[in-house]
Parts: structure tokens; sequence; C-alpha cells
């Protein structure tokens, strides 16, 4: 099976200061900040590797989109050993482009076919948890979003668990297919040695000129709609910036012995809310 | 070997401090006899050394006072604690039947006294709330080590712990005036507060960096600094290699210059902190605060110095700035790498050691490639100098493994411990010191005598003086007899 799975990396927002987020034209600068995987794409990432795992004769590929601070996340993904590691060269902005972003995708995945593409079903950065299931429409394929677990299954299909409300839902699927990754249980990629860092981690990543990609998307049968989504016109615009106030209200104990405040939290607090 | 059993014990501590201050928890217990050197074995369930008789909260010195005359009465071992951040082994209890003394209760910020500069706390005040009081009155301790959220001026005393910004404030030892401490035959000994004396030896060392060994430290008066965060100058460099950044560092302290970070990262552990531009090459990083005129004017030196140099890349300075603010641990890190611990089975471990200019890139090189060659399931190796001063600066070796086909009390055994011996063994080798800031802990121990040299002899009648039951955090800086 040709296994691709598409990641974006994320400036690390944590390290935003209030008063960076006040910025002209709502341009705010997160350049300075630390980069990392978007969290479910890391689960997408964990989770490809985890079912090459359980059954061999798969091949894992990776593409990602954006310039040369990509670069360190490549070599990780290569050490990791996926066979073929891809970086669409876009620099901008794509942040409030999901259509834009999903035109590159199934163009790339259109010329490379592979079987199965796994995604994860949003980023922290914009938030718009749209790409996978525009990518699904332009590619015509089968989804199933929320998967927990991948896990082979026989004549050549997958058995796919999902988190929905109020239980697990389990479905099996004949690739070609694109799996959205939720919450997994395994949230973090595992890491390289360095052995394998030295023996892998130099394979050189496949730069695919972003241009390339969307005359091909021009020729796409469905060019006209698909257009539609990925054109500028399409992408929502950035109009207000607020801060959220997180605070949640507090009561603090601070009187009697750690029995009577314990038995003032539960009396008082949990009590209820346990019975 | 002790006449009474672990039940006595907690209830004759009892009639010592009040009884609702003396725990004897089980799970308070099981997780007080190690600390986050044995993270990895805990967090997996596993404890294998000797669960304490009971953890005492202590309130006052004459408390402290009353249990340690206790403890040696029935030859029991002790050992001190306040905020539990110790990564060496140090909180261990190493024998059956220890008194674990928590001294985190004793937080009482007594005095702070902007005039003659100087803050007087109980040994339990945490460090962040100390600097954050001072820091609204427009003064700072000048102390933060990555452990700031969670320590306490007791244990920081008592492991000689030093922060960011040592090299224009100083380690602890630079910042403690005097000090209260109680003795194991129970004395209560206070060091007054003057500016220096020549009055016989400087007895403020006998309990700093003592690591519990010899005393119980109960109270500190620590210097107090204006505080400038409207004058910081952040300097940021991308070198080629660390040959360069050491001989960049050693000529702006030769020259005299104060800047309070200088810190240089090789290429694996700046990739770890700055992926986002360190480009794999090292990382050199400097702070220049204090008043306006002097900040600047030692940031200006320090690019006059640097300009001398092959530098690859200047940094903007807001990429050093963010990242400074993001470089203590809180609780909430501590959760999180919990987490990827368990989840990845990969850990971080680190050792700090020091050396003089002249033999400290050849120690960082000779280490890493024997550790590189000898240690399996590496993930990252690297190092960086942190705290510099004239003579020359210390290395803090960074090293994640992935814990693969072992159990997990046979992790130190398999990976951090062969590590830290080679570290060790080649620092002592060169000459240098094989303890930085994090103290001897109890993992340290076998070369204590190699450390010291003939002067182990002044350090061992300090132990016997002092300790003669040999009662205090034993296996501490002193390895077990067997």
């Amino acid at each position: 099976m040709k296994i691709l799975v598409c990641f974006k990396v994320v400036p690390d927002l944590d390290a935003m200061r209030q008063e960076d987020w006040v910025a002209e034209d709502l341009a705010v600068d997160v350049s300075f900040l630390p980069r990392e995987w978007n969290s479910f794409d890391e689960s997408a990432l964990e989770t490809a590797l985890r079912l090459a795992d359980a059954s061999g004769g798969h091949q894992l590929s990776a593409v990602s989109i954006g310039g040369s601070l990509l670069n360190p996340f490549f070599k990780t993904l290569a050490a990791l050993k996926f066979d073929e590691v891809f970086r669409i060269e876009l620099d901008g902005d794509l942040r409030f482009s999901p259509g834009r972003i999903a035109a590159l995708l199934a163009a790339f995945i259109r010329r490379e076919q592979f079987d199965v593409v796994l995604c994860g079903r949003q980023s922290g950065v914009g938030d718009n948890a749209q790409t996978p299931l525009i990518l699904t429409e332009m590619l015509g394929l089968p989804c199933i979003t929320q998967a927990a677990e991948v896990h082979p299954a026989p004549e050549n299909s997958l058995r796919v668990i999902s988190r929905v409300e109020g239980g697990l839902l389990e479905q099996r699927i004949r690739p070609p297919c694109i799996l959205t990754i939720g919450d997994t249980q395994s949230t973090y990629l595992r890491i390289p040695t360095l052995k394998d860092r030295m023996q892998y981690g130099k394979r050189p990543v496949t730069v695919i000129d972003a241009r390339e990609l969307e005359q091909d998307s021009d020729a796409d049968s469905d060019a006209g709609y698909h257009a539609g989504l990925s054109s500028p016109r399409a992408q929502p615009r950035l109009v207000k910036l607020e801060p959220v106030d997180n605070r949640r209200a507090g009561v603090v104990i601070d009187t009697g012995t750690p029995q009577e405040k314990a038995r003032l939290l539960y009396e008082r607090y949990l009590q209820e809310r346990l019975s | 070997m002790s006449d009474v059993s672990r039940e006595q014990i907690a209830e004759d501590l009892k009639s010592l401090a009040a009884a609702d201050r003396v725990v004897t928890d089980p799970l308070v217990l099981k997780e007080s006899s190690i600390d986050r050197f044995r993270r990895y074995e805990g967090y997996h369930g596993v404890f294998l050394k000797p669960f304490p008789a009971a953890v005492v909260y202590v309130k006052s010195a004459e408390e402290v006072s009353a249990i340690l005359k206790y403890a040696g009465a029935h030859k029991l071992n002790v050992v001190p604690r306040t905020g539990q951040s110790a990564t060496e082994g140090g909180l261990e209890t190493a024998l059956e039947n220890s008194i674990v003394i928590d001294g985190s209760r004793m937080d009482e910020i007594i005095k702070i006294d902007t005039y003659n500069m100087q803050a007087t706390v109980q040994c339990g005040v945490p460090l962040q709330k100390l600097d954050e009081l001072l820091r609204e009155k427009g003064f700072t301790t000048g102390h933060s080590p990555q452990s700031k959220p969670l320590a306490q001026l007791g244990g920081l005393t008592a492991t000689r712990s030093i922060g960011q910004f040592s090299t224009l404030y100083g380690g602890i030892e630079d910042m403690i005036v005097g000090l209260e401490a109680v003795f194991p035959n129970g004395q209560i000994s206070r060091i007054k507060n003057v500016p220096r004396r020549a009055a016989g030896p400087d007895i403020r060392h006998i309990a700093i960096g003592s690591e519990g060994t010899l005393c119980f430290i109960t109270e500190v008066t620590v210097k107090i600094f204006p505080f400038f965060p409207d004058n910081y100058v952040f300097l940021g460099y991308l070198l080629d290699d660390m040959d360069t950044g050491f001989r960049i560092l050693r000529d702006v302290m030769a020259a005299g210059y104060k800047p309070s970070v200088a810190r240089l990262y090789d290429g694996p552990d700046g990739s770890y902190h700055f992926s986002h531009f360190s480009e794999d090459k090292c990382v050199l990083i400097f702070v220049a605060e204090g008043p306006k005129p002097l900040a600047d004017a030692t940031a200006q030196a320090i690019r006059d110095i640097t300009a001398g140099y092959p530098i690859y890349k200047t940094v903007a300075p807001k990429l050093i700035d963010r990242w400074f603010a993001q470089l203590n641990w809180d609780p909430s890190n501590i959760e999180e790498e919990k987490r990827e611990i368990m989840e990845l089975n990969n850990i971080c471990n680190t050792t700090e050691i020091s050396a003089d200019w002249s033999t400290i890139h050849s120690i960082y090189e000779v280490c890493i490639k024997r550790i590189a060659d000898e240690i399996p399931d590496l993930t990252l190796l690297g190092g960086h100098s942190s705290h510099s001063y004239l003579n020359g600066t210390n290395l803090y070796f960074v090293y994640f493994y992935n814990v693969v086909d072992c159990e997990p009390q046979e992790e130190l055994t398999k990976y951090h411990l062969p590590i830290k011996k080679i570290i060790v063994e080649e620092t002592i080798k060169a000459g240098g010191s094989m303890c930085h800031h994090h103290g001897v802990g109890k993992h340290r121990t076998a070369w204590i005598e190699d450390e010291y040299g003939s002067s182990y002899y002044m350090l061992k009648t300090l132990k016997e003086a002092f300790d003669p039951e040999g009662i205090m955090n034993m296996g501490t800086i002193f390895p077990l007899e067997d």
C-alpha cells in the first residue's frame, strides 16, 4: 500500500505574549516562534508508522507545504524511515486557505497515486478543520473522519476505529481512501535514534514547485468547481482578533486541618457532582 | 541500626511536631523515597529504595532541632527537603526507616529590606514567590534556575544552585548573606548578615552546598538587586563550531564584561531549543542588563568582541527574548514530560561539569565522541555552556535516549549512569569539576575522593565533626560504606 501523510508545521503559540497579538492590519508576526508538528498531524504520522509496523509491504511518504524551515522536520521523518518525503515549495500565508492547500495536495496525490492518505483533522493555527474534507471532495475518495486507530485488515483493507459521541465506531474500508486523524491514544511521534538520523536522515527531500501543481489542478476535469474552492475569493478574511479570558472562578479553602478542608471540598463542591 | 520500629518512629515524631504534620500515608512515603533522578522508575510504579518511616512537615527551627536530636539518639537517617526539585538522587532515602524532614511549610517572608538590599526568608519560601514580590517593588533576587517555579530557598542553598543570570549576579553562594541552620546535635546556629568579614573562615559554606549532609537550613538572607526589565539587550549569533564560541565567551569574561546571560549551545542542543532559526549551527546568546548605560555598554562590547570572530549569522533579538520566556519548568512541564516519557519511552537526562578555558573544549569533544560510540539508543546528544567565569565555564551535557529492551529499574544502569561515568571521569582526568550546579547527590559519590584529591580530608572532617552519628542524608556527597 502506498501511504501518504499530509502534515503541517505550526508556530508554538504558547510562546506568544499578550502584546505580540496586537499588530497593524492584523498581521500578527509569528516568525520568531519555535515550530512544532501540528498535533493531529503528529498523531497521523505516528499512526502511519504503527500501521507499517503491524504489516509489512507499505511504502510510507509524507508531504507538507512551505519553505526550507520545514527541513528539520523532514529529516526526522527520513530518519524514521519514511520512504519518500515531499515539500511543496510555497512561501506565503496559508493559514486561512484550506481550499488552496487542498487543491495543491489533490494535484500532488493524483500525480503520485497513493492508496491511503492520512491527514490530521485540523490545525491549531487557522483552526479551519476543512482541508481534509475539501481534499476528499476534490479527489472523490471515501473518507473516515476522527480516526483514532488504523489497523491492517484482510483483503487489503483497513480496520478504522473512530471516536464518536458516546463510544467507538469500527469500520472497514478498502483503499483508496482518506482518513482524518482525531484524538488518538498515542499523540506523540516516536523519536529516531542518532544512528538512524545519520543513516537515513540525510536522504533528500523532493521539492515540488507549487506552480506546477497549480497547472495540474487547472487541468482537472472539475477545475471550475475546484478553482472556486481554492480561489482567493473563497478564502475567509481575518477581520478581528480578540483575547479570550480563560480564567475560571475559584475558591480557596484556607482554614482548618487537611481533614476539614477535604470535608469542605467534598460537601460543598464534589458531593453534588458525584451523586 | 535503629532500635525503634517505623510505627514507633511515627508516633514519637507526633510528640515533636504537631500530629497532623507527621505523614505516614503509604503513597506519600513511596513517592518520598526518590527524586527526579529515578523518575523513569517512579512513573512506571517501581520504587526500590527503602520507604521512609514518616514525612514531617516542620514549622520551626526548634522542631527541626528536636527531631534531629531524636534521630541522633536512635541512629535514624534524616533526609531534609523543601521544593523537591532535586535531580541527582539527593532526596533518595538510602537507609531503612529514614525520616524525611520537609521544610516547605516554613514559608514566611520575614523581611524585605530595600535599604540594605537584602531579604530574609524561611527555607520553604518558593523562589518564584519571593522574586515576584521583589519585582513588584522594583527589585529581584537575580536568581533564576530552570526550577524557579518549583524550588524553595532552603533547597536552593543546600544544593548550591545557580541561575540563568549567574554571570552577572553569581550563584547562590554569592547571594547568601547569612543563614540559620540546625545541626544533628540539635544546635541552632545563626550566621549574621554582614557585608563581609575577615573573622576566620567563611562558615556560610558549611551549609551552602551541604546537600543536607551536615545540617538543616531553616532560614536564609539573600542579597537583592534593582530590577531593570526595560534595559535588557538580547544578542544572538550562529557559529560554525564550539571552539569559536568558547573563545568568544572567554574573551568577553576576560575583558571584564558581565552580561547576565552568556550561553553557548552546540548544534544538536541548539537545534533542540532553537529549531526555528539555528540551522544546525552552534548558538551563542548574551543578555546584557542593569542600569541602561551599563547594559548598553556591555552589549556594545560584546558586539565588538564577536566582530573579531567568524560569525555565521546574527540572530534577531526577539528570537532570544521569547525563548527565555519559555525556559523555566513549572508543574505543567513536569506533567507533560511524564506523558511523553510514558508514551515514547524516551527520556532526557543531563550531567553538568566545569573546567578552565584551556580544557573545556577538549572535555566537550572527548565526552561527545565517547558517549556516541559507547551508548546505545541515543536520540539526541549535545551540550551547552550556560555559566561563565573569569577562568572558565561550565558544560551541561544533554542526552535523550529511547529505553529499549530493559525493565524500568535498568534504565539508569543501562544508559544514564554509564553516560555520567564517561563525563565525570573525563572531566576529573582533565582537571575540571564533576559537578557544576546540580550537586553530588547519591550517584556521583564514587568519584568524590577523586574530585577533591588531598582536600578530601577537609570535606570528610566536616562530616565527621558535624554528623558523628551519621544521620544526615546518608549516601549523599559521601558514599555509603558497605
